[in-house]
């Protein structure tokens, strides 16, 4: 005997999850998502459809390919590395125009750096891997290269500064500075190198110590100064197998694993860490996305709490370059860690830092110009296509029919919505036929706002005082299937929504 | 909405909130689309089982006889035949009138004229003037056609069920509703509520009730039978 009509929630959260079987998934994980591309976990809480890129400036830099390296200086200033002729090149840009810093001998691959400030001038220490490191001094924006450094250091592929002391790597190689100089490689002075035993993929200080990661171990450097450097194992069993991956977010280090992305996380015996696969709940997911391109670039953006890694493949298309996302909802840990797609960054190179309390993002691409995320609604004026789609929810007895009759959206738009949704019924096929779905419908806001006298940011005489936009969304369900699927679209420039919540008025039926 | 198969079947989608089939997916529909199929079938069936005589379901069958032939096959799709409604039809060629056949009983054809189908002499044969219903749903003529004369009788049929998106019922498109109520019951059966399928099933019998009494219960006219007195002395009514 049916009942009558019933209420079922769906609270949107728990990101992409590709790791449960689909009927698990959709009774264990409901408000999760099976697709969640261009959305991101909002830390505010629902999916919210993510910010593109614009220009940051408009003229190209010179050179060829991809941008090697881009670096945000202060609120002027940023440095881009692009290949000219068979160097690389370094570029400063003040706010109006580029001008070159400097040309390396060689021409070298992606740049790592560090800032440092060792005697009251902001500089920072690039490496490409193949020429000697190159050193911005920030007050006479000028460049140099460490040239008369020794041959351990030429080449390095990564660099940090770590108790003041620039580290390099080089193979297996940990090279160190005196302390507060730069340029000093003397023993004498504090300088040194220490032999790791395998090839260096990345460096990162966490907490008080360095870390050194090499594809099959782990490391880490405690100490201050060369008398009392000592290196202890953090694991000999599993390693980084990509250093542009490493990234510190949230209180751990993320970084790539021959498994996944790994949280590097202090736990709480002192000098012990945890690490555990962060990508397990998106398994499928993201070796989808591994598979895709060896050319990874990792992203932090602090007032999101995320990590965002982007894969370029030179011959894949922009619209179809892929990313993925994961937001931190807890300080330490992979257990409140959520996850997302990204679809349309084809970035090469990137940078996040807080510049005047507010955070720059900037990406490298292949076309020569720096472009600026997180804050148009567009891909360089071109649609952000946003998919989400929940797994099949039985709602209650797999085998039991229900009818779904109404559905209300809770979205929370900042201007237009233009909002396509499907109902999808019991997996699409069933036996191998296909099962007739309902028809695609729309969730419309024009972005107008209705206003409120009195509000508490109403302006007298202003037309545009106390606007509140719609935020819920009423349409009719047709349909019935023994489990559901939602799936939302938005391809658009419209200003990014929050899929807050969706609640779906049903009728069970009897068993059949 | 089209009144044919289709039409019917996402009258019945409509009503339980359903997703409307087209004509691209409704031969290879599954589950309980195939149940609706089936429901409106079903309600078409019962409203044709109810009644023997539908006008909608009236049809008009032309034989041509064929020469020493008496017996003949009804249409596999008549219901009833009305016997009464033979006739053989005017054909300068063979040079006869338009004649309407008296009905003959089977018994009494056996006794009297059974042995036309076995008399091989021509001179039995001659325009038919009578015909009869054989126990086979059949009927046969007498005398034994001597030409391919055409006999023309009316019956009702029994519809087939509907199966292709475009095929259509006879049932007029005014009783759509009632085609409707039927198939609910069966579809209400299948989801499991009784209670909605017992109100759908009362709403169905009423409604066939309602087209009976609009074809079948029929009085033409109403005419007295009382004449008019002849004298006024005499108090009497005369009885026709």
């Amino acid at each position: 005997m049916p009942t009558g009509w019933e209420t079922f929630p769906i609270e949107f959260r728990g990101g992409l999850i590709s790791n449960l079987s689909p009927l698990q998934q959709g009774i264990n994980a409901v408000g999760s998502a099976t697709i969640l591309q261009n959305y991101e976990s909002a830390i505010e809480g629902g999916y919210r459809k993510v910010l593109g890129y614009e220009k940051y400036i408009d003229t190209e830099v010179s050179g060829t390919g991809p941008m090697l390296g881009v670096k945000i200086v202060d609120t002027d200033y940023t440095i881009a590395v692009r290949q000219n002729g068979s160097a690389s090149r370094y570029h400063l840009h003040n706010g109006t125009s580029w001008s070159t810093l400097g040309t390396a001998a060689g021409l070298g691959g992606r740049v790592k750096y560090t800032e440092f400030n060792f005697n009251g001038t902001s500089k920072i220490a690039f490496v490409d891997g193949i020429n000697y490191p190159a050193i911005y001094e920030n007050t006479g924006k000028t460049l140099t290269f460490l040239s008369s450094a020794p041959t351990e250091v030429q080449g390095a592929t990564d660099v940090v500064m770590f108790k003041s002391h620039l580290f390099f790597a080089k193979g297996d190689l940990l090279t160190f500075t005196a302390p507060y100089d730069e340029t000093s490689f003397s023993a004498a002075l504090g300088a040194g190198t220490i032999r790791v035993g395998s090839d260096i993929v990345g460096l990162v200080v966490f907490r008080d110590n360095l870390f050194i990661f090499s594809r099959d171990r782990i490391m880490q450097l405690g100490g201050n100064t060369i008398a009392d450097f000592a290196m202890a194992p953090v694991t000999e069993r599993i390693g980084c197998i990509n250093g542009f991956t490493i990234r510190e977010i949230g209180g751990d280090v993320m970084y790539l694993a021959p498994d996944g992305f790994r949280l590097l996380s202090a736990t709480d015996r002192i000098d012990d860490f945890a690490m555990e696969v962060a990508s397990d709940a998106i398994r499928k997911d993201a070796a989808s996305f591994l598979s895709s391109s060896d050319t990874l670039y990792a992203l932090v953006i602090r007032n999101k709490a995320q990590y965002r890694v982007f894969a370029y493949d030179s011959t894949t298309q922009r619209t179809a370059s892929k990313g993925l996302i994961g937001t931190k909802f807890s300080n330490q840990g992979a257990s409140r860690i959520e996850w997302s797609t990204l679809k349309g960054f084809k970035i090469h190179c990137a940078d996040s830092k807080y510049v005047d309390n507010q955070e720059l993002v900037l990406y490298g691409m292949d076309d020569g110009f720096v472009y600026q995320g997180e804050t148009v609604s567009s891909f360089d004026g071109e649609d952000i296509e946003a998919v989400y789609e929940s797994p099949y929810m039985p709602i209650t007895d797999p085998q039991k029919r229900k009818t779904l009759y109404k559905i209300t959206l809770y979205v929370n738009p900042v201007g237009a919505l233009y909002l396509k949704c499907n109902i999808k019924f019991d997996f699409e096929k069933v036996n191998g036929v296909k099962v007739i779905q309902p028809p695609q419908f729309l969730f419309i806001g024009s972005g107008t706002k209705a206003y409120f006298y009195g509000a508490m940011d109403a302006t007298y005489g202003v037309a545009t005082y106390g606007g509140v936009l719609d935020k819920v969304y009423n349409n009719q369900l047709i349909g019935s299937g023994k489990t559901f699927a939602i799936r939302f679209e938005e391809n658009s420039t419209n200003p990014p929504h929050t899929l807050d919540a969706a609640v779906i008025e049903y009728m069970q039926l009897d068993r059949q | 909405m089209a009144y044919d198969f289709l039409g019917l079947v996402n009258d019945v989608n409509r009503r339980v909130n359903e997703v409307e089939l087209t004509s691209a997916n409704f031969d290879t529909a599954q589950g309980f689309y195939n149940t609706a199929k089936d429901a409106v079938n079903s309600a078409i069936r019962q409203i044709n089982y109810e009644q023997f005589e539908w006008p909608f379901n009236h049809q008009t069958h032309t034989e041509t006889l064929v020469d020493g032939t008496t017996r003949y096959d009804f249409p596999a799709t008549a219901k009833t035949v009305d016997m009464d409604t033979f006739r053989v039809k005017r054909n300068t060629t063979f040079n006869n009138q338009t004649n309407k056949l008296n009905i003959l009983s089977y018994e009494e054809y056996l006794e009297r004229y059974a042995d036309q189908e076995y008399n091989t002499d021509s001179a039995i044969k001659g325009t038919p003037t009578q015909v009869f219903r054989t126990p086979a749903f059949q009927f046969g003529i007498v005398p034994l056609p001597d030409n391919a004369y055409e006999v023309e009788y009316e019956y009702y049929e029994l519809p087939i069920d509907l199966s292709a998106a475009t095929d259509t019922t006879n049932i007029p498109e005014h009783f759509r509703s009632i085609i409707i109520d039927g198939a609910m019951t069966y579809v209400y059966l299948f989801r499991g509520n009784s209670q909605d399928a017992a109100l759908m099933q009362q709403k169905f019998v009423d409604g066939i009730n309602s087209m009976r009494t609009i074809y079948i219960n029929r009085t033409e006219y109403v005419r007295t039978s009382m004449i008019e007195r002849v004298s006024p002395s005499y108090n009497f009514v005369r009885i026709k």
